[in-house]
């Protein structure tokens, strides 16, 4: 069978602004964290707990899932993107969006801060989601893949929608339950909706690939989707309706049970992978789906106990642990690829070149890596036994992660082309015949 | 892949297999030959060389920086012929068309 050529990945200026605003506004949810710690351990309903979370799931995560997806949409439909101006558009719209909603979040509580931010998200998503389905559609690689990319911007769409409401009722009270059982609904639906469906669907792509493992088990995928997105959409409808009640742990099984088939269907894969020593990055990913574990487990004793503590807990190992975690590997396994893509392909096959992991140093994502663990065993201990001081180191271990990240982010953003020795390569070196 | 001895073109193949093992996958960092992932190389044209190769993934998101490559290498060692990459699914890429040395690179 003839394959169609590889289709061109888009250019670099698309995706790099993602990368790269990603990794300063996680820098700066570091060091907010750090200075805030004290916050953590109250309720979660108070306006610094809400910019951090908003910082950390839109500006941190959703933006370089962003950046991610635009590089992956060509690969797994076999096509170019649809539109770059929709990527330029969709990041500004994002930014713009965010820094209004940290602005009314933080500094001023203003509601048409939080109203103009949530307005321009939404749009932003909604333009994503025409990006992710035009290029999808009409195409010839049918995949479970592309139906969790596209079921994602759906409930990404929806979280925006119910945080948009929330934001104007604040302002011109209207819905019937109490805001706070609304927040919640926002909160999960995000989650569960946006990042579980998001993640799952690079992640059948991406591992498999990465560490060269294959599993035949894509009927545990097929129930994987119905069984996540039935779970939210009774969650959904039950809780816009009646709030939460006793029933959410049913749609809690269901969602959890199509977790484990796509984490079942990842280790079937990694059992039967080709490469035995998985690196420091592919380390992140397993670290990560223990992680979301551990907030599933939280999530019923949550609802029997209430404990103030357990909830911080619960919402640190998610979004530091889970979401970031995956993203801080993963970057490794992204990055330096596109970047070396666009700085070496004319030169490749002509002089011995660096690899790709040579446009970073690889023992900062070491030392990263534990970094993350000791922080989050040190935030998840403070702030179960209500001690501030542990928590503080959990959050300086944090500022840590955030640096070395950082750093290795730019140093793969600035990376000059040379050859194997580290000599700079000059121009006509590129100008090869193709 | 094999070059037979007998082959009209067993000089012109072997001077392009040597430069093919420059392109490496710049995810396994194993280059393609001792990967298997080149089936045939085609002189019979005058003016073209005709590579026929897979990726170790259908989806391969380097695969555009794996063909550049193997342009790139080819053209500089054959500068009046055309290089054209013909990139294949059937057979399917698997662990049995590693060489010994690639195997002795991806560690098993």
């Amino acid at each position: 069978m003839k394959a169609p050529m590889n289709q061109s990945a888009p250019s670099l200026f698309v995706v790099l602004p993602f990368f790269l605003t990603g990794a300063l506004i996680f820098l700066g949810v570091a060091v907010f964290l750090f200075l805030h710690t004290e916050a953590l351990t109250g309720h979660y309903f108070q306006w610094s707990i809400l910019t951090l979370v908003h910082a950390c799931a839109i500006g941190w995560g959703t933006m370089l899932i962003f950046g991610s997806v635009y590089q992956l949409l060509p690969v797994i439909n076999g096509r170019p993107l649809y539109s770059n101006g929709l990527a330029y558009s969709t990041f500004i719209c994002l930014f713009i969006g965010l820094l209004s909603l940290l602005v009314g979040f933080y500094w001023t509580a203003v509601h048409t801060w939080l109203i103009l931010g949530g307005s321009l998200i939404l749009l932003a998503f909604i333009l994503y989601s025409v990006n992710v389905f035009k290029t999808s559609f009409p195409s010839n690689f049918q995949s479970m893949e592309k139906l969790f990319l596209m079921s994602a911007s759906i409930w990404l769409i929806f979280t925006a929608l119910l945080g948009l409401a929330l934001a104007i009722n604040l302002a011109h009270p209207f819905v019937r339950i109490s805001h706070l059982e609304y927040l919640k609904i926002h909160a999960h639906l995000g989650l569960g909706g946006w990042f579980l469906q998001l993640i799952t669907g690079i992640s059948i792509k991406l591992i498999p690939m990465f560490a060269l493992g294959k599993s035949e088990k894509q009927t545990w995928l097929v129930w994987a989707f119905y069984l996540q997105n039935l779970g939210l959409l009774g969650f959904f409808i039950d809780g816009l309706f009646f709030g939460i009640s006793p029933s959410i742990l049913i749609y809690w099984g269901l969602i959890l049970w199509g977790t484990l088939a796509w984490l079942a269907y990842l280790w079937d894969a990694f059992k039967n992978r080709l490469r035995r020593k998985l690196d420091m990055p592919l380390q992140h990913t397993y670290l990560s789906s223990v992680l979301l574990l551990f907030g599933f487990i939280c999530i019923p004793l949550i609802y029997f106990l209430q404990d103030v503590g357990l909830i911080a807990v619960y919402g640190i190992f998610l979004f530091l642990g889970w979401i970031s975690v995956l993203i801080l590997g993963m970057t490794f396994k992204t990055l330096p690829f596109i970047v070396w893509n666009t700085k070496y392909k004319g030169i490749h096959g002509k002089i011995q070149i660096p690899l790709p992991k040579q446009l970073y140093k690889t023992e900062l994502v070491n030392i990263q890596y534990w970094a993350c663990v000791f922080a989050l065993i040190f935030m998840g201990m403070g702030l179960l036994m209500n001690l501030g001081i542990l928590v503080k180191i959990g959050s300086l271990a944090w500022l840590l992660v955030a640096v070395l990240y950082v750093i290795n982010v730019f140093l793969i953003c600035g990376h000059k082309p040379q050859d194997i020795n580290g000599n700079f390569i000059k121009r006509p070196l590129f100008q090869g015949k193709e | 892949m094999e070059i037979l001895l007998s082959d009209p073109y067993f000089k012109e193949k072997n001077k392009a297999i040597a430069c093919l093992y420059k392109v490496i996958d710049p995810e396994l960092f194993v280059n393609i030959i001792d990967l298997g992932l080149v089936y045939a190389v085609d002189f019979i044209q005058t003016d073209r060389i005709i590579i026929r190769m897979t990726l170790s993934t259908p989806a391969c998101p380097l695969g555009d920086a794996i063909t550049a490559g193997v342009k790139n290498a080819l053209t500089a060692s054959f500068p009046d012929r055309e290089v054209e990459v013909v990139l294949v699914w059937e057979p399917r890429w698997s662990l049995d068309m590693l060489t010994e040395a690639g195997r002795d690179q991806l560690g098993f």
